[in-house]
């Protein structure tokens, strides 16, 4: 996780459209995780997601191969962090 | 509150109208006005370029949720955000009557709390705003917007701005 930044994505992968989805995790592992499971039935993987309070432990977010979270630190209570696809 | 700007050196919509800004938001309940930790003016206010605004809003409005009978309350604080919005303007985005949140106990309705917002910058630029993803085992369900883009570009890169 990282604080304020901006992030240029290298990558040679192309994207045809540019799906978000935003989910509110209730503070729960099993649902921050089936969330992420769940993109594969998406046609297109979300680019961005966008999280209300979302699961965390010692205020450092979870992670999820493919995504880098950012949030303000430490992560608050309630928080809304944004994870975006990294190809 | 939290916000990103989302830019491709191509332009994601093939517009003049670049980065895109995205602003996740949830909205907790408070024991004074607004009744809501956010002001409403801080979640909607004139950006030239395309902003979206989502997230949990907490909020009961027929707009969204045109079957739902509410309370005088209820009305009186989901207005004044929606009337914030409006005013800008700020288009809703969720299809009315389509429910985000599945309560888990018995007494309690299925609502709309889940809602999203594109500027006018970006009204013409969305896709589509569905609910297709099953349950996560939250009693809220996934959102999906998709944003139409002029053509395939390049993985686009981000620049977080944080709470205001």
């Amino acid at each position: 996780m990282e604080n304020f930044f901006t992030r240029y994505t290298d990558s040679s992968a192309v994207f045809p459209s540019f799906p978000i989805v935003q989910h509110n995790c209730r503070g729960s592992w099993d649902v921050f995780l089936s969330l992420f499971h769940s993109f594969t039935m998406l046609p297109d993987p979300p680019l961005l997601v966008a999280i209300q309070d979302p699961p965390s432990r010692r205020s450092v977010l979870p992670s999820f191969p493919g995504f880098i979270s950012f949030a303000p630190l430490p992560l608050a209570a309630h928080g809304v962090p944004f994870m975006f696809h990294a190809p | 509150m939290l916000s990103v700007d989302v830019f491709s050196p191509e332009g994601l919509f093939g517009s003049p109208h670049s980065p895109l800004r995205v602003t996740s938001v949830y909205l907790l309940r408070t024991n004074r006005p607004p009744y809501r930790s956010i002001l409403p003016e801080r979640v909607f206010s004139f950006i030239s370029h395309p902003h979206l605004v989502l997230g949990d809003f907490n909020l009961h409005y027929p707009l969204a949720d045109p079957c739902r009978s509410l309370s005088e309350r209820e009305f009186i604080i989901s207005t004044r955000y929606f009337d914030a919005a409006f005013d800008v303007p700020y288009h809703l985005l969720n299809t009315p009557g389509v429910y985000t949140r599945f309560p888990f106990d018995a007494i309690s309705r299925p609502s709309v709390l889940d809602l999203a917002f594109a500027n006018t910058a970006l009204s013409p630029l969305v896709s589509s705003w569905d609910t297709p993803l099953p349950s996560t085992g939250s009693d809220h369900v996934p959102c999906v917007i998709t944003l139409k883009t002029s053509r395939d570009y390049a993985a686009p890169s981000y620049t977080a701005l944080g709470p205001p």
